[in-house]
């Protein structure tokens, strides 16, 4: 019962939203896409270079892509994937954050080394470590039976 | 898994339903993003033979529709591997379809409808489905996000039958101030409750810039706090320091049931918890230098004592994308099996028709894992760009040797190729 209940709320909601979205035409929206601008490239980026630090429409300051940013953008993505959208298509979410992927995410983009991306070198021998460390971080990309395939070949 | 023939059809139909609908959009584009893989290494057989590989991987990324603005688009990407004249992992190949949807976005982009497989991010759901998302603006500050279908990890246990997964997230939003958001999830495998979660997230803007982030979730199975994240920002001119808190219920986070896997499953019963605290630190004394340096404290209620971790990152850039950086990290574990010290350094130099690039990395390790104290990892690769960029080359070499690679060389070259094609069905003016 409580199923149905839960399910009946979110299908009034969505429908509610569908409707009532069509009278909601003030308030700033986001575009689809970032234009496209040949500086951006493939580099690492500080929004506010081209956003500043105005809080309005968007506070772009907390998106700047810092140093440490691959492993630290989980509070911000979780505020409004939206956002990160605009840029990044499913796509590049999914070398890390996929049903299924076979290469890690350092190997599909091996001379990316300004990325500091995840897993490089000697990580197989390290995981062992930073798995007991801190197993909940492992646990968001490889907590489900089809993401973890690469793991069941010594855990079973 | 090979891509399957239904999946295939799925695609087929979906881009033909596009093709019969694109005349509604004044302009598509058709954009092919192709990422061919080649590798080449050796493996041990473990009989004092090595075994050559050579894996090939396709990553075909179809995007088709209204790309850059609202409108009515197609979106696919998945991925193949096959085995090339090698005798390791022999007649195997694998491959996913990790995502084929149809999105609209109306003129007024006050909704967004998307139905196909797809990646949901929306609080506490970090989901690949089959099936419906949409998302709405109810008020300029209030939006609404609701999905429904089958959950694509949970096809490998006992298929799709019985299996759902359903939720969504409502925010209110006030740029300059604050953004609250609650989201919900239930999945289901085979008709059994396998998760049931409610999460928050927040983000309050105070003054002088400082800022707050956070998320918590409430495992509504067990009736537990699974997790509260919580993070604050403070800028100062060139310096930003980001303290942290994080605290995890290991009963509540993780899961036995069949959305589960095997290395996290034992750690639902273990009854223990783990707090992290520790801060980033940022400085910036020009605009070509960057200094990151982070600490995290990890406590336990039960199993292991406190440890530390420390890294220190420095970058110097000379070129829009051309850097050096040179990081140090050390991991304090309570126990010695449970330290190393880490070394790297790197530099990647644009050039004007391409770049070249090295890395070297090496750890020691307190406690020798399978009799070796310490690893090493060099790297070194190139590339270049062909045919206005449409096509780009990358080589790398890497070496290991380490706890589980002896004396190892590995080959990779990546074959990049982006088609992006734009058709106006309107016809043009004189």
């Amino acid at each position: 019962m409580k199923f149905i209940r839960y399910a009946a709320f979110l299908l009034v909601a969505s429908l509610l939203g569908l409707l009532l979205s069509c009278a909601a035409r003030s308030g700033y929206r986001l575009p689809v896409a970032h234009p496209q601008i040949f500086e951006l490239g493939e580099k690492r980026e500080f929004c506010t270079k081209c956003h500043g630090y105005n809080k309005k429409p968007i506070d772009f300051e907390r998106y700047n892509h810092t140093a440490l940013f691959t492993e630290s953008h989980r509070l911000v993505a979780y505020q409004d994937e939206g956002v990160c959208s605009i840029c990044h298509a499913q796509s590049f979410c999914n070398n890390c954050h996929a049903t299924r992927v076979e290469l890690k995410p350092s190997l599909q983009d091996e001379t990316g080394n300004y990325r500091r991306i995840q897993h490089r070198g000697d990580y197989l021998a390290r995981h062992r470590i930073e798995g007991r460390i801190d197993p909940s971080s492992c646990f968001r990309c490889h907590g489900s039976p089809k993401s973890s395939k690469t793991c069941q070949s010594c855990h079973g | 898994m090979p891509l399957q023939l239904g999946r295939i059809a799925y695609v087929l139909f979906s881009l033909g339903l596009i093709l019969l609908t694109s005349s509604v959009a004044p302009a598509s584009e058709f954009r092919v993003v192709s990422d061919t893989i080649l590798r080449t290494f050796e493996r041990d057989a473990g009989n004092g033979k090595k075994l050559k590989a050579f894996p090939a991987y396709e990553y075909l990324q179809l995007d088709y529709g209204s790309l850059r603005d609202n409108g009515l688009s197609l979106h696919a990407y998945g991925w193949e591997r096959v085995n090339l004249r090698d005798n390791y992992n022999k007649d195997d190949s694998e491959g996913e379809l990790l995502y084929a949807y149809l999105q609209y976005v109306p003129p007024s982009r006050n909704y967004q409808v998307r139905a196909g497989r797809q990646y949901i991010f929306e609080g506490v759901a970090r989901d690949s489905i089959d099936g419906i998302y949409g998302k709405a603006f109810l008020l300029p500050s209030v939006n609404v996000a609701a999905y429904a279908g089958y959950p694509t990890a949970l096809e490998s246990t006992d298929g799709l039958s019985g299996d759902l997964i359903y939720g969504g997230k409502i925010t209110h939003s006030r740029p300059d101030l604050y953004d609250v958001g609650i989201s919900y999830k239930y999945i289901a495998n085979k008709d059994s409750r396998d998760e049931e979660t409610l999460g928050s997230d927040l983000s309050v803007l105070f003054p002088r810039n400082v800022s707050l982030f956070g998320h918590s979730a409430y495992n509504l199975v067990n009736s537990g706090w699974g997790e509260h994240s919580y993070e604050l920002r403070l800028p100062r001119g060139q310096f930003e320091v980001r303290p942290f808190f994080q605290h995890f219920r290991y009963d509540d986070y993780f899961n036995s049931r069949s959305n589960s896997a095997n290395p996290f499953r034992f750690l639902q019963g273990t009854g223990n918890a783990m707090t992290v605290v520790g801060t980033e630190a940022y400085y910036y004394p020009a605009e070509n230098w960057e200094f990151a340096l982070r600490i995290k404290n990890y406590d336990y209620d039960k199993r292991f004592g406190t440890s530390q971790f420390y890294t220190l990152l420095t970058i110097w850039k000379w070129k829009i994308l051309s850097e050096v950086g040179a990081e140090l990290g050390r991991m304090q574990g309570h126990e010695a099996e449970n330290r190393y010290f880490l070394t790297r350094g790197y530099v990647y130099w644009n050039l004007a028709k391409g770049f070249v690039t090295s890395d070297v990395m090496y750890v020691n390790y307190d406690e020798a894992i399978y009799k070796k104290n310490g690893a090493l990892f060099a790297s070194i690769g190139g590339g270049s760009k062909f045919f206005n960029d449409t096509l780009s080359v990358k080589l790398s070499f890497d070496y290991s040797n380490d706890a589980y690679f002896d004396e190892d060389f590995r080959t990779m070259l990546k074959i990049s190729y982006l088609l992006d094609k734009t058709f106006t069905s309107r016809p043009k003016k004189d």
